[in-house]
C-alpha cells in the first residue's frame, strides 16, 4: 500500500481528490487535515509515502509547513491561484495540480508517482520551491520544541551562523532554523537586512552605532546593546545601506 | 565684433581705436539686450495674441540701446567731428540692425519655450496613460479575484460529484455575484437592498466552500434599504473580514454585518475574528488602504473608514456614507 495524506483547508477540495483516488486502490488515505498545523503532526504520526498539500491555508502556508517537516514525504502541490508558487513550481519542475483539478492531468501525475517515490525526492528541492515563493519573505516559521512560531521579519535583530542551523535572534529570545546564511542573505530584503560578516546578518533598523576598532576593524552595536563584529566588505555594504 | 570694427575702419576714414571701441560698446549692448530678453522670457511667455507685446519689448530695447551706444560714444570721443557725423548718420541703420537682431533671438526663444513645453506636456500625458491603463488593470483583477473565483469553480466541481443539485445552485449563485461584480463602478450608486443582496451571494459562495466553518449574522435595520451606497465599497471589506476571519484560522467563525442610519448616515459595521498572532510584519494594514484612498476620491473626506480591534480579538470596520438627497434621487 501507498499512503498519502490529503491537506487542504477546503473539504470540498479535499472530496474531488478523495474521488480521483477511488480509482487507485493500491493507494490508502491514512489522513485528512485542514491546515498546516494538523498537516504537520499527521505527517510526523504516519509518515506518509507523499502528500497532496494546498498553498494558501490558514495559520501556515504549504510552504511554511514543508520547511518545518523533518523526513519529506514526496509531494504533489494542489492550488487554485498563485502565480508566484505556480512560477516556482515551473522552475524546479515540481508536480502540482491546478484547482479545479482535470482528471487527466491528475492522473498524468499520479503516473509519475511511482519513480517519484523511488527517486526519494530531496527535500532541497521541494525548499528551494517554497524560498522562491514570496509569501515567505515577511515571516520565518520556527519550530522550537513542541511549538510552532510565526516571526516577522521586522521582530529579527540580527542572525548568526551556528553549525549546520542559523541562529535567529528576536526580541522574543533566539530561534534556530535549519537553513544557511546564503539562504537567508538571499531571501531577506536587501534594504532592511544587511550581512556584515560571514556569520552575521544584521536588521538595518537595529543598528545604533558603528566603531572602528582596530585599524581598518569596524564593530557595530545593536540596539538589543550587542556588539557583533564587521569584516570589510561587510563595512563596504552596510556603508552603502546607511548612504554613507 | 572685430568685422564690424574692420568694417567701420575701411569704410569710413576714422582711427582704429574708434572703430575697435564703437563696435564694443554697440555689439555689447546688443548682446546685453539679447540676454535680457531671453531671460525675460524664461519667466514669462506671451500668448499667441500677445506677439506684439514682443516687438514691443525689442523695440524699446532697441532704442535703449542705441542712444546709450550713441551717448557713451559721443561723451568718449567729442572732439572727433567725422566720427559724430557718422554716427549720427548710422544711427537708423544701426537701430534697424539691433531690431532685427533683437527680434530673431527673441523669436527663437519662444519656439525653444514652446517645444520644450510641447515635449514635456506630451511626456506627462504619456505618464498619466500608463498610470490610467495600470489603474485599470489593477481594478479589473481585482473585480475578478482570481484566487476566489479559481477556489470556487473547484468547489463547484466538488459538488457537481457529491451533491450534483447544489453545484447547480452554487453555480447560478457564481454567476448573479460575478454579474453583480462586472456591474459595479465608483460612480454608480446602489441601494442598500441591492448592494446586501450581492453581498449575501458572495457570503453564500464561501458558506459552500467552508460549509459549518462559516457563520453569517446580518441585521439591516428597516430604515436603511431606501438608502443608497457607491457599489464597489463594501464587497472588499467583507471579502477583507473574510480573508483575515475565515482563511487565517481552522475555527469555525461567525462574521457580523450591522447595517444602521446615524444622523443622515448610513453606518455599515462589519466584524470578524481574527488571531492576533496571524498578523505579519505587514502589521495593522489589514489591506484596508485602497478602500480609504477609494472613499477619499469619492467623497473627500479620509475619516469615513474606521477599524479598531477589540481586546476579545474582534476586528471592527466601520464605513460612513453620508447620505446625499441628489444621490438618492438620481438612482
Amino acid at each position: 500500500m501507498i499512503r498519502t495524506i490529503l491537506i487542504d483547508d477546503e473539504a470540498l477540495a479535499r472530496d474531488v481528490v478523495k474521488h480521483y483516488l477511488k480509482s487507485y486502490p493500491e493507494i490508502e488515505i491514512v489522513a485528512e487535515c485542514s491546515d498546516g498545523f494538523e498537516g504537520l503532526k499527521a505527517i510526523t504520526l504516519h509518515k506518509p509515502d507523499f502528500i497532496f498539500l494546498d498553498i494558501q491555508m490558514p495559520k501556515i502556508s504549504g510552504f511554511e509547513m514543508l520547511e518545518l517537516v523533518d523526513k519529506h514525504p514526496a509531494v504533489i502541490f494542489t492550488t487554485a491561484f498563485d502565480e508566484y508558487a505556480i512560477k516556482a513550481f515551473e522552475v524546479n519542475a515540481v508536480d502540482y495540480l491546478l484547482k479545479p483539478i482535470e482528471k487527466s492531468r491528475f492522473d498524468q501525475a499520479m503516473q509519475k508517482l511511482p519513480s517519484k517515490l523511488a527517486k526519494d525526492e530531496t527535500a532541497n528541492e521541494l525548499l528551494e520551491t517554497a524560498a522562491l515563493s514570496p509569501t515567505q519573505n515577511n515571516r520565518i516559521v520556527v519550530k522550537n520544541g513542541g511549538v510552532i512560531k510565526i516571526i516577522p521579519v521586522g521582530a529579527l535583530n540580527y542572525l548568526e551562523a551556528d553549525d549546520d542551523y542559523v541562529k535567529l535572534s528576536t526580541t522574543e529570545g533566539n530561534f534556530h532554523k535549519n537553513k544557511t546564511m546564503s539562504f537567508f542573505e538571499q531571501t531577506l530584503d536587501p534594504n532592511q537586512f544587511i550581512r556584515i560578516h560571514r556569520s552575521y546578518i544584521i536588521n538595518l533598523a537595529e543598528v545604533t552605532k558603528i566603531e572602528l576598532k582596530e585599524k581598518d576593524s569596524y564593530v557595530v552595536l545593536l540596539k538589543s546593546g550587542i556588539w557583533l563584529p564587521v569584516s570589510k566588505t561587510g563595512y563596504v555594504k552596510l556603508k552603502a545601506a546607511l548612504g554613507l | 565684433m572685430g568685422a564690424c570694427a574692420l568694417l567701420i575702419y575701411y569704410m569710413v576714414d576714422i582711427n582704429w581705436q574708434i572703430a575697435l571701441a564703437d563696435s564694443l560698446i554697440s555689439n555689447g549692448l546688443l548682446a546685453l539686450g539679447c540676454i535680457i530678453l531671453s531671460n525675460m522670457l524664461g519667466y514669462y511667455q506671451p500668448k499667441r495674441e500677445r506677439i506684439l507685446f514682443i516687438f514691443l519689448l525689442a523695440t524699446i530695447l532697441t532704442l535703449i540701446g542705441i542712444f546709450s551706444a550713441k551717448y557713451a560714444l559721443n561723451y568718449l570721443f567729442v572732439n572727433e567731428k567725422t566720427y559724430q557725423i557718422f554716427l549720427n548718420f548710422s544711427l537708423p541703420f544701426r537701430g534697424i540692425l539691433a531690431f532685427l537682431c533683437l527680434s530673431w533671438c527673441a523669436l527663437a526663444n519662444i519656439l525653444w519655450y514652446r517645444l520644450e513645453e510641447q515635449s514635456e506636456s506630451q511626456g506627462r500625458l504619456l505618464a498619466a496613460q500608463n498610470l490610467a491603463k495600470e489603474a485599470e488593470l489593477n481594478k479589473l483583477r481585482h473585480q475578478l479575484q482570481p484566487h476566489f473565483l479559481f477556489n470556487s469553480l473547484n468547489s463547484v466541481y466538488a459538488l457537481t460529484i457529491v451533491n450534483p443539485t447544489e453545484a447547480g445552485t452554487m453555480i447560478t449563485k457564481l454567476a448573479a455575484f460575478l454579474r453583480g461584480t462586472l456591474k459595479r463602478d465608483d460612480e454608480v450608486w446602489v441601494s442598500v437592498a441591492e448592494e446586501m443582496e450581492y453581498i449575501q451571494l458572495y457570503l453564500d459562495i464561501e458558506k459552500v466552500r467552508f460549509s459549518h466553518r462559516l457563520n453569517i449574522d446580518v441585521h439591516i435595520e428597516e430604515d436603511t434599504m431606501g438608502l443608497c451606497l457607491p457599489g464597489t465599497l463594501l464587497q472588499p471589506i467583507v471579502e477583507n473580514a473574510i480573508k483575515f476571519g475565515l482563511y487565517n484560522t481552522s475555527a469555525a467563525i461567525t462574521i457580523t454585518i450591522r447595517v444602521k442610519l446615524e444622523n443622515r448616515v448610513l453606518v455599515v459595521c462589519v466584524a470578524n475574528p481574527y488571531d492576533p498572532e496571524m498578523k505579519t510584519s505587514k502589521g495593522t494594514g489589514f489591506g484596508l488602504s485602497a478602500i480609504r484612498r477609494r472613499l477619499y476620491l469619492l467623497f473627500a473626506d479620509s475619516n469615513l473608514l474606521q477599524t479598531e480591534s477589540k481586546n476579545d480579538n474582534l476586528y471592527i470596520t466601520t464605513l460612513k456614507i453620508p447620505q446625499k438627497d441628489d444621490k438618492n434621487n438620481s438612482n
